[in-house]
């Protein structure tokens, strides 16, 4: 732990049980300031939970959450200026897109009527949905609407901005569009984005920093390169992009013997002689050739399925145990392999591409 | 016929056949003839006034008035009350309260008058407007109640927690956002609850005492005579009845699409 002072937001085993089942087991991380922070995960994994608790929309059931050095834990939700974008938008039906904006401003008392019109017109005006002012909500798009959030939130000029899945009710088109808009409104306005999300690449795409959540707890906070690459357990592993995972008991030399036949890894953490040891095999770092080559680390390999997708093709392959092997190569490199379905092929990888995972406390 | 007309004529025939007493009221009232018999014995006002100029008539009219205006307020805003607890709170005995909260309409008039007539005679409320105004908010809370319910549950749970998390606190939203939300089904409720109270007898009958409503009034005029005065009185309270109501069905169904 550095000074409190640095960090904008701390949460210290914030906890949250509703009745039985436990929500949010003991969670403590920091925020930056400034920071794009991105909570991952599969619903029920307790993201939601954890930014209600943000926004003093639910209150934990032990623990404490900091702003600054300010205990808020308790803090009603209208003491708060932490501003959230939803996932429904929750904008006010019967208010016109002005009033909806102005909302805010009215509600902290800090200016004049003047003044407040003069900040939601700026704030429309930048978000592009000025000509829309004196429309009502539902006469708008759901990219409008968004837009409408946003500006809502925006304009009362927070530290900190909530998001909650806030791309995923656009469609497909429209998300991209929003996420390059969000991202340099993260960049321009310098502001903290706390952002929940169940999109791997909506996460990866916007933010500094990555929470995957699982189960209720946090089982990897990082920079997303790192959480790719390194993965600090197997569900993270499994979670994040496309690895095929391994397991064996580790031999004396440091090889690792699985059903598969003897590997080596050495990439991560050092395997203990032995003991067990699981490794993974990224997508993109595996060769394919159509005779066996004789290197280390090769599997037969049968083709199940090919996922075309623009210049990257995704290969579904099965091993001879049944474990299923996922690998991702550019459509030039597999035209001088003539593959089709069923085709036997064989699979290797480098020693040091092979990442072993953290042994299981 | 087809299938549907066959629907179409049947239809007709049941609205016929529940509406030609009350058009034969409004018909008769118009009538000069003494007894409401055919042929018909002429166009004639003289019934609307004789009841105009009737002292007993007019004061039952304008308390009705009084006691159903007031009457609105006070359930629409017990009704809302009730229903917004609902909308808002988990709590323990929330069914029994909700239960009891819609309970009064269930239970038989006559027993509900009765009962109101030997509680009101212990706190000497009997025959005073006060009395009968409280009866009437009795009958009438739950209906506003299941009114304001139902628009309560149309609105996104996310509307009111957006305008906490913007700085409102609870009772700056009930007001800014709650409110003008459930503002039709408001003035629908209002709607209602006049009518129901306007129209109401057998409580009214029983706690009034000389402060006579209007139908206790017109009960009061049939036991004496039968006059075609009834028929002007009660076609003036059908269409201030069937108004109101029209007004709370307008309000209620009217639905502003959700964002």
């Amino acid at each position: 732990m550095t000074t409190p002072m640095r960090h904008i937001l701390t949460l210290d085993a914030v906890t949250k049980r509703f009745g039985d089942t436990t929500a949010l087991h003991p969670t403590s991380f920091a925020v930056e300031k400034g920071e794009f922070l991105a909570m991952m995960g599969p619903s029920g994994c307790g993201k939601s939970t954890t930014l209600r608790m943000l926004a003093g929309l639910e209150f934990p059931s032990d623990g404490a959450i900091r702003l600054w050095d300010r205990d808020i834990t308790d803090l009603p939700p209208w003491e708060r200026d932490m501003p959230m974008v939803w996932q429904s938008y929750a904008l006010f039906p019967f208010m016109t897109v002005a009033e909806n904006v102005e909302f805010g401003l009215k509600q902290k008392g800090r200016s004049t009527a003047p003044a407040r019109r003069k900040k939601a017109a700026e704030w429309m005006d930048r978000l592009g949905i000025a000509d829309f002012a004196r429309r009502k909500v539902d006469q708008l798009s759901g990219g409008q609407r968004q837009r409408v959030a946003l500006a809502r939130a925006l304009a009362l000029e927070p530290e900190i901005l909530l998001l909650d899945e806030p791309l995923s009710a656009l469609d497909a088109h429209l998300r991209l569009h929003m996420q390059s808009e969000l991202k340099r409104l993260h960049r321009e306005l310098g502001i903290t984005f706390i952002y929940v999300t169940h999109s791997q690449s909506e996460a990866f795409a916007l933010a500094d920093r990555v929470a995957i959540m699982s189960e209720g707890r946090v089982q990897q906070i990082g920079p997303a390169k790192e959480v790719y690459r390194a993965p600090a357990n197997r569900f993270v592993a499994e979670f994040v992009g496309a690895n095929t995972i391994f397991a064996g008991k580790v031999l004396p030399d440091g090889g690792i013997e699985t059903p598969l036949g003897l590997f080596r890894a050495t990439d991560g953490h050092a395997p203990t002689p032995g003991r067990q040891a699981t490794f993974l095999v990224p997508a993109d770092r595996v060769t394919l050739s159509a005779a066996p080559l004789g290197v280390e680390n090769e599997v037969k390999a049968t083709l199940l399925t090919e996922e075309f997708t623009g210049s990257f093709v995704t290969l579904l392959l099965e091993l001879p145990d049944g474990t299923e092997m996922k690998v991702q190569k550019q459509q030039s490199e597999l035209d001088r392999l003539s593959l089709d379905v069923g085709t036997t092929i064989h699979a290797s990888w480098p020693a040091e591409v092979a990442y072993v995972l953290k042994e299981d406390q | 016929m087809t299938a549907s007309r066959w629907q179409a004529a049947w239809t007709v025939a049941v609205f016929l056949f529940i509406l030609a007493p009350i058009a034969s009221i409004v018909v008769f009232s118009f009538n000069a003839d003494r007894f409401p018999s055919l042929p018909w014995g002429g166009f004639s006002l003289t019934w609307y006034e004789a009841i105009l100029t009737d002292d007993t008539v007019r004061a039952g009219f304008v308390r009705s008035l009084k006691v159903s205006a007031i009457v609105s307020v006070l359930a629409t805003f017990i009704g809302f009350a009730t229903a917004y607890t609902d909308y808002r709170f988990n709590f323990t005995g929330k069914m029994p309260y909700l239960a009891l909260a819609a309970l009064p309409p269930t239970v038989p008039v006559l027993i509900l008058g009765l009962a109101m007539l030997s509680f009101f005679s212990m706190v000497n409320l009997v025959g005073t407007l006060r009395a009968i105004i409280i009866g009437h908010v009795v009958i009438c809370a739950p209906f506003a109640m299941a009114l304001i319910r139902m628009r309560l549950a149309d609105m996104s749970p996310d509307i009111e927690p957006a305008a906490w998390n913007l700085g409102a606190s609870r009772w700056r939203t009930i007001w800014s956002v709650t409110i003008p939300w459930c503002l039709p089904s408001i003035f629908a409720a209002l709607a209602i609850t006049a009518a129901v109270s306007f129209d109401e007898f057998m409580i009214a009958w029983f706690v009034s005492g000389l402060e006579e409503t209007l139908p206790v009034r017109i009960l009061a005029l049939l036991q004496g005579q039968v006059s075609p005065r009834i028929n002007a009185i009660g076609s003036i309270v059908f269409f201030i009845s069937v108004t109101l109501a029209g007004l709370a069905q307008l309000l209620a169904t009217r639905r502003d699409r959700q964002s």
